[in-house]
C-alpha cells in the first residue's frame, strides 16, 4: 500500500473542476488509481494518472489503446486530459479489485472458477483484437474482478502499458538481465507471462502473444505457480521451447478430473512456443464457450464439522444454515475443522443445501 | 452555451452531420484519444428537459447493445450542452433486408438480430426505462456485427408522467400512443419491437400497422412461417400487436425464447462422480446411470435442455426426491440412495457448458 505521503491526490481535492477526489485505490507499477465522483456526469469514476515522466509517454498510448475498445470485459475508457501539467485518464469504475489479490487468497482456483475466469478474459481479449488492439502485458493485477464471494464481473485494464516492461527488456538484455530483473518491479512482474517470441526479440509483440499470456494465467489459476517460474530461471524455460510441467495437483481430484483435463488441454494450446501453433482469441473464446462449469454465485463460511473422512457442514458466514459437503467436492488436501472456504451451494426444497464445489482459502502463515 | 462553435477544439469536425427533427448529431475525431465520436446538440434550446432525459436513462443503463456515453459537454449555467456519444460504425439498419436476396437466406440473420435487439431493449428496461420510440432508424450495426440502440430522445423512467399528444414514430408507435388515457409503458416497446421486426424481414411495414387503430398483420407472420422463422417466434410476435399491453411478451422473454433458439444444439453436460465422467451432446444425447441398489436414472438431451428420468430406487436433484421426469438445472448434483444410506450415497455433479449466440 502506497504511503498517504506519496499519494498524489487526497480525498477531497477536485481535479479539473468536475472530479472529485474521494479514496486511494491502487497503485501500479506506473500509475496511481483513485476512486472519484464525476460531477457533470453523477457517477462514480477511477481516476488514473501516471506517477512519473518516464511513465507518462506510455500512459497517453495506453489510455488512446483502450479507448479504441467497448466490450464488457474491458475497462471503458471515458476521458483523456492534462490538468496542472499533468495527465488524467478517467476510467470506468469496477466495484472490485485486481485478480492478483483474488488468486492471493487461495492456494489454487477450482475449475469451475478458472473457467468462468478464463472465458471472460478471453471475451474481452478477443474484442480488443478485433478492434486491433494489443494488450501485450496480460496479467492477473491487470484484471479487475468483482468482490467476494463471486468474481461475477472480469474486465482487462492497462492496455499497452507493457511497452515499458518490453522495452525494460530490451534494455535489460543490453546492459545485463540479472542486474535488470533485481532492479526492475515492472519487468519481474511482467515476465512469468510473457511468450517466447517477446523475450527473444523485444517490440515483436502479435496477437498471439496475448493469448501465451492467458494461458499462462489459467495455468497459474490452477496450479497456483506459474509455468516457468519467476525471476531470471523463467527466461530460459520460457524460450527452451518445453511445454510447462502439468500442474501436480490435477491426479488428486477425480470429482473434478474431467473439468481439469478440457482446461489443460486449453492451457497447453495457448502455450505453444510457435504462436501460429496457439487459437486466436476468437478460437479461445468458443473453446471457453464449450466447458462445462458451474457460475453459481459462491458464499463464504467455516468448516464446522468434519466426520468419518469422509463429509462434513459448512456454516456459512451469511447466518444460513449448515451447508452439507462430502470430501470429494472439497479442492483441496483435507478438510479441516476451522478451515475458510468459499463455496458454491445447491439445494431445493426441505432437505440440506450440498456444496460443491468447496474451495479452501489459503492458510495463512503464522 | 455550446453550440457548434464552442465544442472544444480537441474534436475535430469531420463534416458530416445527421439533422433531426429534435435534435442534430454530428461526427467528430477526439484528437486527444484517437476515436471518432458522435455528438448531439438539441435544435430548439426550449427541448433541453427531453435531452436531460435522455442523458439519465442512458448513463443508467448497462448494455453492450446501448451507445456509450462518454460525456457531457456542460456550460456553467448548465442551460445547454452536448452529449457526447460513441460513433458507431457499420451499416444502418434502413439497408438491411436489401442484402438478402431470397427469404429464405434471410431467416438466420433475421433471428440474430432479432435477438440482439430484444437483448438492448430487455437492459433497458431492466434499467427501469422505457425507450418509447423503437424503429429501425434508431438503431445501428456497428463493424463487428453489434446491434446498438442509439436514439433514447423519448425514453421515460417507469412510472413517470407521460404527455397527452402523440409521440413516437407512426405505424411503430403502440395504440395507447395514440390514446390520451392509457400509460405508455415498456409493454409499448414489445409492440414497436415486433413492427421493427418485420419492417426488417420485408422492407416495410404491413397495411394492418400503419391504419388507425392497427390490427394484427396476420398475412405478414404467415410469411414469416413460410420462409421457415421458428413457430414459437411467430407466435411472440404475434402477441406483441395485442392491443392490451399485459397480453403482450416482455422483451426479456422474448430474448430468452430467441436465445435458446440460437443455441440450440451447442450445449455439452458433464455428468461427474468420484470415479466416473461423462459428456451429453446431440451427438450422445441420453445416458443411463446406475448405481447399483441405490437408483437408477436416464439423462437425456434435447437439444435444449437436460432432462432426467428416475426408473428406480432413490434418486435427489439438488437433495430433494424426484420421481417423474424432470428439468435439469444447469448445474446441480445428483445423489442416489435414499438418505438413510449416508454415506453409501452416490453423487454425480452435473455441469453445462454456456454456448453463447456467435454474432
Amino acid at each position: 500500500m502506497t504511503p498517504a505521503s506519496q499519494r498524489i491526490h487526497q480525498s477531497g481535492d477536485v481535479v479539473d473542476d468536475r472530479y472529485q477526489v474521494d479514496s486511494f485505490i491502487d497503485e501500479g507499477g506506473m500509475q496511481q488509481v483513485y476512486r472519484c465522483r464525476d460531477s457533470t456526469l453523477d457517477r462514480d469514476v477511477a481516476l488514473k494518472f501516471p506517477k512519473n515522466k518516464s511513465a507518462s509517454a506510455r500512459f497517453r498510448r495506453s489510455c488512446i489503446l483502450s479507448a479504441q475498445i467497448n466490450h464488457p470485459n474491458v475497462a471503458k475508457t471515458l476521458d483523456y486530459f492534462e490538468f496542472q501539467g499533468r495527465e488524467y485518464l478517467i476510467e470506468e469504475l469496477i466495484a472490485g479489485e485486481n485478480m492478483h489479490a483474488l488468486l492471493e487468497r487461495y492456494d489454487r482456483l477450482d475449475p469451475f472458477l478458472v473457467a468462468h475466469l478464463a472465458h471472460h478474459l478471453a471475451k474481452g481479449l478477443a474484442a480488443s483484437h478485433r478492434a486491433g488492439v494489443l494488450h501485450r502485458d496480460l496479467k492477473p493485477s491487470n484484471a479487475i474482478v468483482a468482490l467476494e464471494p463471486w468474481p461475477e464481473i472480469v474486465k482487462i485494464t492497462d492496455f499497452g502499458i507493457a511497452k515499458m516492461a518490453d522495452e525494460e527488456l530490451t534494455a535489460a538484455i543490453e546492459f545485463g538481465i540479472e542486474k535488470s530483473i533485481t532492479t526492475s518491479a515492472t519487468l519481474v512482474g511482467a515476465l512469468p507471462y510473457m511468450s517466447p517470441e517477446l523475450i527473444n526479440s523485444p517490440g515483436t509483440a502479435e496477437l498471439k502473444s496475448d493469448v501465451w499470456s492467458i494461458g499462462a494465467v489459467m495455468y497459474e489459476m490452477l496450479s497456483g505457480t506459474k509455468p516457468f517460474g519467476i525471476g531470471l530461471a523463467a527466461v530460459g524455460k520460457i524460450v527452451s521451447g518445453n511445454s510447462p510441467p502439468k500442474p501436480a495437483c490435477f491426479g488428486a481430484s477425480q470429482q473434478f478430473g474431467a473439468h481439469l483435463d478440457e482446461l489443460w488441454s486449453i492451457v497447453e494450446a495457448c502455450l505453444q512456443f510457435d504462436p501460429s501453433g496457439r487459437p486466436s482469441a476468437d478460437e479461445l473464446v468458443r473453446r471457453c464457450d464449450d466447458l462445462c462449469y458451474s457460475s453459481c454465485v459462491r458464499r463464504i463460511g467455516t468448516i464446522s464439522s468434519f466426520q468419518f473422512s469422509a463429509y462434513g457442514f459448512i456454516a456459512p458466514d451469511d447466518g444460513l444454515s449448515n451447508v452439507f459437503f462430502h470430501k470429494d467436492s472439497y479442492y483441496g488436501a483435507s478438510p479441516r475443522v476451522g478451515q475458510r472456504v468459499s463455496f458454491a451451494c445447491f439445494s431445493s426444497g426441505t432437505a440440506a443445501p450440498r456444496a460443491i464445489p468447496v474451495l479452501p482459502f489459503r492458510e495463512s502463515k503464522t | 452555451m455550446p453550440r457548434w462553435s464552442l465544442i472544444p477544439s480537441r474534436y475535430q469536425y469531420l463534416g458530416e452531420a445527421k439533422v433531426g427533427g429534435q435534435s442534430t448529431v454530428r461526427f467528430y475525431r477526439d484528437k486527444r484519444l484517437e476515436r471518432d465520436v458522435a455528438i448531439k446538440l438539441i435544435n430548439d434550446i426550449r427541448d433541453m428537459k427531453r435531452m436531460r432525459g435522455e442523458v439519465r436513462a442512458l448513463s443508467s443503463i448497462r448494455s453492450k447493445h446501448v451507445i456509450e456515453v462518454y460525456d457531457l459537454l456542460d456550460t456553467p449555467s448548465s442551460l445547454d450542452f452536448a452529449l457526447l456519444t460513441e460513433r458507431l460504425s457499420g451499416h444502418d439498419l434502413s439497408s438491411w433486408r436489401a442484402r438478402y436476396a431470397s427469404n429464405g437466406d434471410l431467416v438466420a440473420p433475421l433471428l440474430k438480430i432479432a435477438f440482439q435487439i430484444s437483448a438492448g431493449l430487455s437492459d433497458v428496461h431492466a434499467a427501469g426505462v422505457t425507450h418509447g420510440d423503437v424503429n429501425p432508424t434508431n438503431m445501428r450495426e456497428d463493424s463487428n456485427g453489434i446491434v446498438k440502440l442509439f436514439d433514447f430522445g423519448l425514453a421515460r423512467f417507469v412510472g413517470a408522467v407521460t404527455t397527452n399528444t402523440f409521440i413516437g414514430t407512426r405505424g411503430f408507435a403502440a395504440p395507447e400512443c395514440y390514446t390520451t388515457h392509457e400509460a405508455i409503458s415498456q409493454a409499448s416497446d414489445s409492440y414497436a419491437y415486433a413492427a421493427t421486426i418485420l419492417w426488417l424481414a420485408e422492407g416495410s411495414l404491413p397495411a394492418e400497422l400503419l391504419s388507425v387503430p392497427s390490427s394484427i398483420p396476420s398475412s405478414s407472420l404467415t410469411r414469416l412461417r413460410s420462409w421457415g422463422v421458428p413457430e414459437d417466434f411467430v407466435q411472440l410476435l404475434e402477441r406483441c400487436f395485442s392491443a392490451s399491453g399485459g397480453a403482450r411478451p416482455p422483451l426479456v422473454e422474448i430474448r430468452s425464447a430467441l436465445h435458446n433458439e440460437l443455441i440450440r444444439g451447442r450445449h455439452r453436460g458433464r455428468l461427474c462422480s468420484s470415479s466416473n465422467s461423462y459428456e451429453l451432446s446431440t451427438s450422445h444425447n441420453g445416458i443411463q446411470i446406475k448405481a447399483g441398489t441405490l437408483g437408477d436414472a436416464i439423462i437425456t438431451y434435447d437439444s435444449l435442455h437436460f432432462n432426467v428420468n428416475p426408473m428406480s430406487g432413490s434418486v435427489a436433484v439438488n437433495s430433494q426426491l424426484i420421481t417423474a421426469p424432470m428439468r435439469l438445472p444447469a448445474s446441480s448434483v445428483l445423489a442416489f440412495g435414499d438418505p438413510s444410506e449416508g454415506a453409501a450415497r452416490r453423487y454425480y455433479t452435473f455441469d453445462v457448458s454456456h454456448p453463447e449466440v456467435v454474432l
